[in-house]
């Protein structure tokens, strides 16, 4: 297990279009958490988030035999994900917003903050905010943000998720990350 | 395999990040993973239908070929039964078969018919008496010759090739000798000789195999009535009482509509020709060639494949090669498609249909080796009924 477990995305990808259903375990294991974040991030509502989801996936299981290794998985997987996102944006008009249902957000808190009332004000005021400067950025650049500080993916990898050049992923991600910090700077 | 996707994040970004991973650690629903992993694990294991499916679809084709043949009406001559002066023949050579294959070059026939032809050079005086008979004869016998239609332009001219394979072409075995047992019957149906004849020639685009041949076999009658039919059958199963008789006697007339058929006969050629020496010795040759194609319809051809026979004989040996073979194949195809008709047809209990077929494969198929079920259907149906 060790061994399955220390191949790349690509080789399990491979093994699990050549039949290994294990392989596909493996592979779902790694990815699920970050892109059911990345879609709840971009969807804002969890029954949406897990509608796509589970549509990104399938699409994987059925172009499993179209998959070519020239492409990293990581990027490949995240072309579907943002292709279903721009979609499901273009079927609502607009961004779906999570204003009204912050739960849907932040419900998963990490239990290691403080009890403390005002500082649990806090950290909700800041995730509140963060999570607002997130929804009002534009979805090129929320996109490209996401993928570069959840995924931490490069320029490059971004730049082919979202069909765009090295320079203006760089562009998107500047203008990104001074909105945000503005917004996050007390 | 793959490229490096990711990139360390720089100070700036760590913080930002930090503060995203702050906002939830959200997964999907347990369920949800369960309903993606069986997807997955089942679309590797379900099967693949197209793969293993090539039995199916041959049974498919096989069906299909069956409808169609079962759709199509079928061309079944009834009655078809030689006039008086045909009984007189049945000790003359066997000059009434169809050219095995009309589109096929000499080489083609010879390899095909190489011991064939050497018998039947052996009786090539006999044969030439025999046809020099049947062409001063002819013209006082056929009155109906002028309507006749014009011939299949493919046939290639029978007056160039050497004579020994004109006769080799004539000479050709009849296993199941269906044929020569007509002769016995009565001569009440002239007409559905005539008929059979005018079946033929619907079929213009055949080829004719006796060019040579005077027109006196062209067809005008009205269809024969379906009593022929039944007084034609008990007299195969005399014939076949009698195989030494005539072994080597003409094919039905149906055989001439179907040069599939005739290539089909001609290419396996396992039939010895030694019964087609035994009449021929014998000398009694009066009237051999005209009565007899008169006897089996195949008569008549033989002005119509003069008609058409200057184009053919410029075909390439090559495309007549491949002609040939297109041919056999077909007439195999066809061949298995009325088995397997007769063979439902004999479980619907269709007995006129199947007697139809059964009639058909008889006349088409002289020769070919037919299944034990189909040769007893053909045993049971040539029974007195």
């Amino acid at each position: 297990m060790d061994v399955e477990s220390q191949r790349s995305d690509e080789d399990l990808m491979l093994a699990y279009a050549a039949g290994t259903a294990a392989a596909f375990d493996l592979l779902y294991e790694r990815h699920r958490a970050p892109l059911f974040r990345f879609l709840l991030r971009g969807i804002s509502q969890r029954a949406l988030a897990e509608e796509c989801f589970q549509e990104v996936w399938s699409r994987v299981i059925t172009a499993r035999a179209r998959y070519q290794p020239e492409a990293a998985f990581t990027t490949w997987l995240y072309q579907i994900a943002n292709r279903l996102l721009i979609d499901q944006y273009r079927r609502a008009g607009s961004r779906p917003r999570s204003i009204g249902e912050p739960d849907a957000v932040l419900e998963h808190t990490p239990d290691d903050v403080s009890q403390q009332p005002e500082h649990l004000l806090s950290e909700f005021e800041q995730r509140r905010r963060l999570q607002l400067a997130l929804e009002s950025l534009p979805d090129e650049q929320r996109i490209a943000v996401q993928l570069r500080l959840e995924q931490e993916l490069s320029l490059e990898a971004i730049g082919e998720i979202t069909g765009v050049g090295r320079e203006t992923v760089k562009s998107r991600l500047r203008y990104a990350m001074d909105r945000l910090k503005g917004l996050l700077s007390p | 395999m793959s490229r490096q996707t990711t990139h360390p994040l720089d100070a700036e970004e760590t913080r930002i990040a930090a503060a995203l991973a702050r906002l939830g650690d959200a997964s999907p629903p347990p369920a949800l993973d369960a309903r993606i992993r069986g997807q997955a694990h089942a679309a590797v294991t379900r099967k693949r239908p197209l793969r293993r499916s090539g039995g199916a679809l041959a049974a498919v084709l096989a069906l299909g070929v069956g409808i169609k043949v079962s759709m199509s009406p079928i061309p079944i001559q009834p009655g078809i039964v030689p006039d008086p002066s045909a009984l007189q023949d049945q000790s003359s050579p066997a000059m009434v078969a169809p050219v095995p294959s009309t589109r096929a070059s000499e080489s083609n026939q010879s390899a095909l018919e190489q011991p064939t032809i050497e018998r039947a050079a052996a009786d090539q005086p006999r044969l030439d008496k025999a046809q020099a008979d049947q062409t001063r004869r002819a013209p006082a016998s056929t009155p109906r010759a002028a309507s006749a239609p014009p011939a299949d332009a493919s046939r290639p001219s029978e007056a160039k090739q050497p004579s020994s394979l004109r006769h080799e072409q004539r000479v050709e075995p009849a296993s199941i000798p269906i044929a020569p047992a007509r002769l016995a019957s009565p001569p009440a149906s002239q007409a559905a000789e005539n008929t059979a004849e005018k079946a033929v020639r619907s079929t213009s685009a055949l080829p004719q195999p006796f060019p040579d041949e005077p027109p006196q076999r062209a067809v005008q009658s009205a269809p024969p009535a379906e009593s022929d039919i039944t007084e034609a059958r008990p007299l195969i199963l005399e014939e076949r009482a009698a195989p030494g008789r005539s072994e080597v006697a003409a094919p039905p007339p149906t055989a001439a509509r179907s040069p599939r058929a005739a290539t089909m006969r001609a290419s396996p050629s396992p039939a010895p020709t030694a019964d087609t020496e035994a009449p021929a010795a014998a000398g009694a040759d009066p009237q051999p060639t005209s009565s007899k194609r008169q006897a089996f319809g195949t008569g008549g051809r033989g002005a119509l494949g003069q008609t058409g026979s200057a184009a053919k004989s410029k075909e390439p040996p090559s495309d007549a090669i491949a002609a040939d073979a297109k041919g056999e194949l077909d007439a195999r195809v066809e061949l298995s498609a009325l088995i397997e008709l007769a063979r439902k047809l004999a479980r619907n209990g269709d007995a006129d249909r199947l007697t139809q077929v059964l009639r058909r494969i008889t006349l088409d198929y002289p020769q070919a080796e037919l299944p034990d079920d189909i040769r007893a259907l053909l045993e049971a149906e040539r029974s007195p009924r």
